[in-house]
């Protein structure tokens, strides 16, 4: 695999010949059997706690 | 310079918006795909979250996976992204480097209590969108759909995060093959 600093050309060559590979199409061949293909959902968001306001210094 | 797509967040009102983290990042994939340009289809331009959303599921909400996302874009946008699964990290690494921008699948587990946290209580399986890498220092920009500012501490609009925080992010996503990452591609745009 090409090391980052590597000329473009290596790049997309090996990105090519990785997208023909057709084994990385399908989930359950590379990841774990727990692997599930789906987001979630963010929870309800607490209301936004308002700042304190600083102590004044009296000048 | 590489194509930057318009930020789409999730929270924009429209039906299952807080859902709706695989549409919007495939919005900003279709939209760099397509380098901004309208297939002239009788679908609507710019690509949005709500229309993908209606594509995949017009009468429920829920997540969403990345053959979905494709699938809609596919039918809404003519993008046809390349979904792969268990991308070793240094080959994710290339793909971005050569020219495709990804949607990638990650555990926000890992994001939460950094600068770049999008939600005060969001630990789950969420979707970003990757458009380039930085070469001076290996971070990537990345379009994640929570970060709206709808908060003083959240983070507005695409951010460079260092490329070992999204590796960590993406590998963390369970069940994924270790060292790997799971993503879609834009086709090559460079």
């Amino acid at each position: 695999m090409p090391v980052p600093n590597a000329p473009l050309a290596e790049h997309k060559k090996h990105a090519q010949d990785f997208l023909a590979d057709e084994r990385f199409k399908d989930p359950k061949k590379v990841n774990r059997p727990e692997y599930r293909d789906m987001t979630d959902t963010p929870p309800e968001e607490p209301p936004e706690t308002p700042q304190k306001p600083g102590k004044r210094i009296a000048l | 310079m590489v194509y930057r797509p318009t930020f789409r967040k999730q929270g924009d009102g429209s039906r299952c918006a807080w859902q709706n983290c695989g549409p919007a990042s495939q919005a900003m994939a279709s939209q760099r795909f397509r380098e901004g340009k309208d297939p002239l289809n009788h679908h609507g331009w710019p690509p949005m979250p709500s229309e993908i959303r209606n594509a995949i599921s017009p009468n429920s909400c829920g997540g969403t996976t990345l053959q979905e996302l494709d699938a809609g874009a596919l039918l809404l946008y003519n993008t046809n992204m390349w979904v792969r699964y268990g991308v070793p990290w240094a080959t994710f690494q290339s793909l971005i480097i050569s020219g495709r921008g990804a949607v990638v699948q990650i555990s926000y587990s890992v994001i939460h209590g950094t600068k770049y946290d999008g939600s005060p209580n969001f630990y789950g399986n969420h979707g970003i969108y990757v458009n380039e890498r930085r070469s001076s220092d290996g971070a990537y920009l990345v379009y994640d759909p929570l970060c709206d500012h709808r908060r003083s501490y959240i983070p507005q609009g695409p951010q460079w995060w260092p490329a070992a925080l999204l590796r960590r992010a993406a590998e963390a996503m369970p069940g994924t093959a270790p060292g790997c990452v799971n993503a879609s591609f834009t086709v090559d745009t460079e």
